[in-house]
């Protein structure tokens, strides 16, 4: 893995949250603890605990491995690489009725304080009645379970949601809500703005953020929310799981024009047609049109709203370092 | 054996990346298998060896197929099927 300083903004001191140890870090990275260390070190923030050794801002350390790594195997690199894969298919799959079994199970560590009383543990439930969504009834969801018989019991407040979700093939008519959603792609796509991980105390600050040139899934689509709002739409800023090998939190901002919340996906939409490198998607520019107005069925969206953290540990956003683990198996009901 | 000289035998080549995966020699890997049981095996590492199966053929596995509770065998007859319409 090569280094170099320029490619991404580092989370500013005021807004760190210097938690990370080089465990944890070698494991995003990919490489030996004393490797992990000395490069993280090399790049990025820091501050010395006395027991635990350097600590760093997990958002830096997820921005390393993204822009940094020559291996594309790195955690994030995964991540990105195969939840997004279906962007590459055909435009049906995108929203053809698909039957998932989701799970949501807390990490031991969150579990064992939870349990023991120590530490107040929530997560958001998923929404099931957002457009598309559909929980299905006993022997469906049965029926998909049987497809994982070696799958362990989820303890609460971990869930385990059977669904089917259905897209659909819309698109965005307003001229204002286009024009705006297309500047901010273009801020993305031109560099104005690095597509990059950002901490949940600048997302909870997505104007700054935006403005310090840096943006991410829940920064962007809080943004268009409130810019499409300023402009006297209606509008919200979604937050979920996008569903899939691994998956993983994601979030949006959703229109509501013509009777229907319509999804404008600017993480989507930049990473198709602006992204460089591992972060880019070899999507055709059908995909890139359905990112403003389609609804894709790998979203299943939570409760919160304004796209406000899924975990909290004793009413603050869970350390992203300790993530909850979300398994989407896809199947077929009965 | 490591993926780089593992030949063009799609069998060697899942092997080697299964066994880079989760740092064993390439037989201590059986073919009869489930993916998940290989010792050591977890989905970040089934993923890695996924990618560097994929970059070494130029070829997508669909994630569907990921999905399943495959086997070893069944991801090799994959990949070489695969790797035949590639060509």
């Amino acid at each position: 893995m090569s280094a170099t300083t320029s490619t991404f903004i580092r989370v500013p001191a005021s807004y760190a949250r210097y938690d990370v140890d080089t465990t944890v870090t070698a494991g995003l990275l990919g490489l030996p603890d004393g490797e992990a260390g000395e490069l993280a070190t090399t790049h990025l923030p820091y501050v010395r605990d006395p027991g635990r050794g350097p600590l760093f801002d997990h958002a830096d350390v997820v921005n390393l491995a993204l822009f940094h790594s020559n291996t594309g195997c790195t955690v994030p690199d995964l991540a990105l690489r195969f939840l997004l894969r279906f962007a590459t298919a055909p435009q049906s799959t995108w929203y053809e009725p698909r039957w998932w079994l989701v799970r949501v199970c807390p990490p031991p560590a969150l579990l064992d304080r939870a349990r023991d009383g120590s530490a107040q543990l929530s997560i958001e439930p998923a929404d099931l009645a957002a457009p598309g969504v559909v929980p299905l009834d006993a022997p469906d969801a049965a029926a998909l379970r049987q497809a994982r018989p070696t799958a362990k019991a989820i303890l609460p407040p971990g869930y385990e949601v059977a669904v089917r979700i259905t897209g659909a093939e819309a698109t965005v008519h307003d001229g204002r809500a286009r024009g705006l959603y297309q500047e901010m792609v273009d801020a993305l796509a031109g560099g104005a703005v690095t597509y990059q991980s950002v901490n949940e105390g600048l997302r909870a600050r997505h104007r700054e953020a935006w403005q310090l040139g840096m943006a991410d899934c829940v920064v962007a689509s809080r943004l268009l929310a409130d810019r499409l709002r300023d402009a006297g739409l209606t509008a919200r800023a979604r937050r979920g799981y996008l569903l899939g090998l691994v998956g993983s939190d994601h979030a949006w901002c959703e229109l509501y024009e013509d009777d229907h919340w319509k999804p404008m996906d600017l993480a989507f939409a930049f990473l198709a047609s602006g992204g460089s490198g591992t972060r880019r998607i070899n999507a055709t520019p059908e995909f890139v049109a359905a990112c403003c107005g389609s609804r894709f069925n790998r979203l299943l969206p939570g409760q919160a709203p304004d796209a406000l953290p899924l975990v909290h540990l004793d009413g603050e956003p869970a350390p992203p370092w300790l993530p909850v683990a979300v398994s989407a198996h896809p199947g077929e009901a009965r | 054996m490591t993926i780089a000289d593992s030949g063009d035998d799609p069998a060697d080549v899942v092997v080697a990346a299964l066994a880079a995966a989760v740092s064993l020699a390439a037989d201590q890997i059986k073919t009869s298998q489930r993916l998940a049981q290989i010792p050591g095996m977890e989905s970040v590492k089934i993923l890695r060896a996924v990618v560097r199966i994929e970059d070494y053929y130029h070829i997508n596995v669909p994630d569907d197929f990921l999905f399943e509770t495959a086997t070893v065998a069944d991801l090799i007859d994959l990949v070489a099927r695969l790797v035949k319409e590639s060509r």
